[in-house]
């Protein structure tokens, strides 16, 4: 039982820490503010699940959705990532909003409100007993990977751009350099990251529905961008471990303490003054990004 | 279609709704630079206290709306003295106020939700229905119409007469100036934010009364409200006022277009997000905004 919740929560730090590594990616190291993280997440959940329901497989769903998620991502960068940075956060907010009233009211395609049931479990029949081990192991498989890769990008010359962009966006232009090219750029890897550890999420629970998928998702990763310190995957990582501790215990504790205040309204308002009492007393977060690494 | 009244009259009523609304979040983005997306929990914070007022005390709902105008503009003053007035001390940029301004709608909206719950609640207003050219308006809508356009004028009038108008234009426009024209700048933000909160808190006193109360309220317009500011010009009251009216024109046509072609009217705030998606490509400042805002 009480090993139960561990695995739970650590499949759950998992997935969240490969979406805060990819907004991490896109607003740490680039400064671009996707309100919108959760219409990616939900996007490869629902690419997977859907797939998943007609028989593909585990590898061939998460695919499909990194590729719809990078086209969706293509289409809400190119309006908006010429323009301010506060517009971006707007059509960000709004798109997974609209994502969301899609699959809530195409019945015919998601099975709207009811949600998707009897999602497959990859490799479900060889480990059975031990399925929780398997995914936490499938999932930190998944994590270490999406961590190597950002780590990767943000140490190549494409990755010092982009911490460049966000200094000093003017002084990268005058280099010549197409800086909004670079930001779509990041922007796609950023929503296919994303649609990844939606596709965890929806083979883990076996079902998704839509309310899944509020606005709250994003904020709760942009909550572990501001605590563990954004622009530094570790710390966001770390931010994940914070926040997703915090979440999944409120639901805990639920069990056996009578709470005040509901469980669900208290995670939330928590999860708000966090992100105040961070960007009031620590706006650095609880790890500061390492400044030059690679060049001394 | 395009004769239909009741469609005119509801484009009318949306519009007056959106217009409170879209004033209050442009003119403290004019001033302050970011958006303020606890607008959205401001809106409801008002449709509650007027809901205090009008259930709770039994009083005209008339009252509501005044007590609404008073505490949301008190809790906007306070929302900058708690967090975005100490961010401005600490140098921060506008994108920890846009972040800061998401946490400050969690906490006030699950409050919200805390005290009152989840599920919708009315005022208690009598509804009576009047018939004009084949479509039929309330009472309360008629009120929503005609205090909107009283509260316009009277803003018309404090921008252009009023110290305190030109004084509030003066800061946003160049604040090192207005300093140094002896603009006690920090005061003029507590009235933008006096009357930014104020404002919504009537305009979801009006959303309250046109349809109900629920915690998701404000959250339920904030695109709208956004999408009006985006299309009047980022921190253009007069190109607010047009945006408003247009939008609610668009989104009543829209959902009538929608169901004739049967599509799911659920899907209404998607068209507040096709306009702003083509505003932003076709003409990024806006109706009536500066070239420089893009």
């Amino acid at each position: 039982m009480l090993l139960d919740y561990v695995l739970d929560t650590l499949v759950y730090i998992g997935i969240f820490a490969i979406l805060a590594i990819s907004l991490n990616l896109e607003f740490g190291y680039t400064r671009l503010m996707n309100f919108g993280k959760v219409a990616f997440f939900a996007t490869g959940a629902y690419t997977s699940a859907l797939l998943s329901m007609t028989g593909a497989s585990f590898i061939e769903g998460m695919a499909a959705g990194m590729l719809i998620s990078a086209l969706l991502g293509l289409l809400v960068a190119l309006p908006t990532l010429r323009l301010r940075a506060d517009y971006l956060a707007i059509v960000t907010i709004a798109f997974g909003e609209i994502l969301r009233l899609f699959f809530l009211n195409e019945v015919w395609f998601t099975n709207g409100p009811m949600g998707i049931r009897g999602i497959p479990q990859p490799f479900y029949s060889v480990f059975d007993n031990d399925y929780m081990l398997f995914y936490v192991l499938l999932v930190y498989t998944t994590l270490i990977i999406c961590y190597l890769f950002a780590e990767r990008i943000i140490n190549s010359p494409f990755g010092r751009v982009l911490k460049a962009i966000r200094d000093d966006e003017e002084a990268v232009q005058a280099f010549g350099k197409n800086t909004c090219m670079f930001k779509i750029k990041i922007f796609i890897i950023g929503s296919s990251m994303a649609s990844v550890s939606g596709s965890l999420l929806a083979h883990y629970l076996a079902f998704i529905s839509p309310d899944m998928f509020y606005p709250t998702v994003t904020f709760s990763v942009w909550t572990m961008l501001v605590i563990g310190g954004s622009a530094n995957n570790l710390g966001v990582i770390a931010g994940a471990v914070l926040v997703q501790v915090f979440e999944r215990g409120t639901r805990f504790l639920k069990d056996f303490v009578v709470l005040p205040i509901e469980p669900s309204n208290l995670r939330v308002i928590l999860i708000g003054l966090l992100l105040i009492l961070f960007l009031l007393y620590r706006p650095d977060g609880i790890i500061k990004e390492e400044k030059n690494r690679g060049l001394l | 279609m395009f004769l239909n009244t009741q469609l005119v009259i509801n484009s009318v009523v949306t519009g007056s709704i959106y217009v409170l609304i879209a004033i209050g979040l442009t003119i403290v983005y004019r001033v302050l630079k970011f958006a303020n997306f606890s607008h959205a929990e401001l809106i409801t914070f008002g449709a509650y206290m007027a809901y205090i007022v009008n259930v709770s005390l039994g009083m005209d709902l008339f009252y509501g709306a005044l007590a609404a105008f008073l505490l949301t503009g008190a809790l906007g003053i306070a929302t900058d003295r708690l967090v975005f007035k100490k961010l401005r001390k600490n140098g921060s940029n506008v994108i920890s106020m846009m972040i800061a301004s998401i946490g400050i709608g969690l906490v006030l909206r699950q409050s919200i939700q805390e005290k009152w719950g989840p599920n919708q609640v009315w005022y208690d207003i009598e509804t009576r229905t009047f018939e004009i050219y084949g479509g039929s308006i309330t009472e309360m809508q008629v009120y929503i119409i005609l205090i909107s356009i009283a509260l316009i004028l009277i803003l018309h009038f404090m921008f252009t007469r009023t110290k305190l108008g030109k004084a509030m234009r003066g800061v946003s426009d160049n604040p090192q100036l207005a300093m140094a024209s002896g603009i006690d700048t920090e005061k003029i933000l507590l009235w933008v934010w006096f009357i930014g909160g104020g404002l919504a808190g009537i305009g979801g006193v009006f959303r309250g009364a046109d349809t109900r109360l629920v915690p998701l309220l404000g959250w339920e317009i904030i695109l709208s409200a956004f999408a009006v500011v985006i299309l009047g010009g980022i921190g253009s009251f007069y190109g607010a006022i047009i945006a408003a009216y247009i939008l609610g024109f668009a989104e009543n046509f829209g959902v009538s277009i929608l169901s004739d072609l049967s599509i799911s009217t659920g899907y209404r705030p998607a068209i507040a997000f096709m306009i702003l998606i083509i505003v932003l490509i076709v003409r990024p400042s806006g109706i009536m905004g500066k070239k420089e805002a893009a």
